[in-house]
């Protein structure tokens, strides 16, 4: 099975940023040579990605701008101009929505490191109550100190 | 049952697939290399496609030592195909409800040290088992699963299946396996480590994914999967929307039900918390975006320019599949099947925005196991 939505939303930018990663990974953990030959592979395909995205933003842009240009021009004035203008002025690939999506990634990073943390803490405090209980129990009547006995629950 | 054993002849079969690969071993059963290994089948009204999947693991390059065929109280004869093919064959005293029900009814039987699951409908390249063994060389690696591409590439629905196998095939499952997380060891075609599977307790029944379920309970014991992409399977896809909608709502529940089942053990392991982490992302918010947001804002705020959503990011999800595509001279196949994963990706939104409402917002399990194909 797969899983999910496969090639929608922010999965496209975090498996590019996820390729341009493996080198550094590879340089920093790697042992397996051979994992050079997927590296190049995976990162020919994230450029290719990149290039495409700005590509069809470009195109897109330029075919939104041309059909919804002033009716006063001929089409070919209108294909000169915009062929003539700033391609940034048409590409529909915004800087703003490419950091909306880096931002979305590492929110939901974070988001997950504090769960993993908060859940931790809650698995401390936990085991930190059942250790009192049990010095407690164990003591009704003296105020004695005594070493704890830990006990951690099943599903702790 | 020793695989030479295996009678072919007038068994019963589909027709011809599109897709074929690899060479058949020139080598006679008896001199070919066979393994430590046990292949369960669970079957289910399967007589059609059964002799396909048996005939493509006779013809392995390394041969199982054993295959069990566990016909899980079919009413279409699919018990005796089987055994007129001369496998093992055993049938529960009642239906188990589940395909993972099916498998560790046989895997109690299992004395190999791999273990192998096969889908019914699902024939391999000839090569795969011999391809798939050596992952187990390194000892942490206790389950290892192959490329999976549909055998028939007919219908919209199998078009838009194939698009989406190649691109999660070639792009995302290959860096997850670089960084030695798989997000699933695809229950259609993968190989475990006998002791591990059964010291687990088999596959798990308490999700309507037990492949992924598994995958993730191996994570969490610290284990190792591998994804080997040489090693090709072909399962039968559904070919009409009423198999479709069935697997794709068996899919996108399961995919919920184990995220609240595992997300606890989830949060602790590198990588894979960020690959599901973003996969549930999109199928929280992609969904909602294209099946409420988009059409609400075009009709009441006439914002057309959205609708381009749908289908600009198309030379995106084409550009990971080409080499791929080209490699396996399937340029024309991909580029024809491209509109039909529009129309899947679509579908596939009020299935996955569907269970995140009824299992995760509303706390409703769905249980009903509804075979796919």
């Amino acid at each position: 099975m797969i899983a999910g939505l496969p090639g929608t939303g922010i999965g496209g930018l975090y498996y590019v940023l996820s390729a341009l990663w493996m080198p550094i990974r590879q340089l920093t953990h790697g042992t397996d040579k051979t994992q050079w030959k997927l590296i190049g592979r995976q990162l020919a395909i994230a450029a290719c990605v990149v290039v495409t995205m700005w590509l069809t933003g470009e195109v897109v842009g330029r075919m939104v701008a041309y059909f919804t240009a002033t009716p006063e021009t001929t089409p070919l004035e209108r294909v000169i101009t915009l062929s003539t203008t700033a391609s940034s002025k048409y590409n529909m690939i915004r800087v703003a929505f490419i950091c909306w999506t880096l931002g979305a990634i590492v929110m939901l990073n974070l988001v997950i490191i504090c769960t993993r943390l908060g859940l931790r803490l809650s698995r401390r405090l936990r085991v930190r109550t059942v250790d009192m209980e049990v010095v407690h129990t164990s003591m009704p009547h003296s105020s004695a100190l005594v070493g704890t006995e830990s006990v951690v629950e099943p599903n702790g | 049952m020793v695989i030479e054993q295996l009678n072919l002849e007038n068994a019963p079969t589909l027709p011809e697939p599109f897709i074929e690969e690899g060479t058949v071993s020139s080598l006679a059963p008896q001199q070919r290399r066979r393994c430590s290994l046990t292949v369960i089948v669970p079957a289910y009204n399967e007589c059609d496609s059964l002799t396909d999947t048996l005939r493509s693991l006779a013809e392995q390059t390394v041969l199982p030592e054993e295959i069990i065929v566990v016909d899980d109280c079919s009413t279409d004869g699919t018990g005796d195909v089987a055994r007129a093919l001369g496998v093992t064959t055993i049938r529960p005293p009642q239906n188990t409800g589940s395909k993972a029900g099916a498998q560790n009814f046989a895997l109690t039987t299992v004395r190999t040290a791999y273990t192998m699951a096969i889908d019914a409908d699902t024939t391999l390249a000839h090569d795969a088992i011999e391809l798939l063994l050596p992952a187990f060389d390194k000892p942490s690696v206790v389950a290892a699963c192959g490329f999976v591409l549909p055998r028939f590439v007919e219908t919209l629905w199998e078009r838009g299946r194939y698009i989406e196998y190649m691109l999660a095939f070639t792009w995302y499952k290959p860096i997850q396996d670089f960084y030695e997380r798989p997000m699933i060891a695809s229950g259609c075609f993968s190989m475990y480590r006998t002791s591990v599977l059964q010291a687990l307790g088999g596959w798990p029944t308490r999700t309507l994914a037990e492949d992924m379920d598994l995958t993730w309970s191996f994570y969490r014991d610290g284990h190792t999967v591998r994804f080997i992409p040489e090693a090709v399977s072909y399962p039968i896809e559904p070919r009409n929307y009423s198999f479709m909608h069935k697997q794709l709502k068996r899919w996108s529940h399961g995919f919920m039900q184990n995220i609240l089942q595992h997300w606890a053990a989830l949060v602790e392991i590198p990588y894979l918390r960020s690959f599901i982490g973003v996969c549930l992302w999109d199928a929280i918010f992609a969904s909602t975006a294209f099946i409420l947001l988009i059409p609400l804002l075009v009709i009441f705020f006439h914002m057309h320019l959205l609708l381009l959503a749908y289908i600009i990011d198309l030379p995106i999800v084409f550009v990971p599949m080409l080499g791929k595509a080209i490699e396996r001279k399937e340029v024309g196949r991909v580029l024809a099947s491209v509109p039909c994963f529009l129309v899947l990706r679509l579908v596939n939104c009020f299935f996955v925005f569907e269970a995140f409402i009824t299992e995760i917002l509303l706390r409703k399990s769905f249980r009903q196991y509804e075979k796919g194909h």
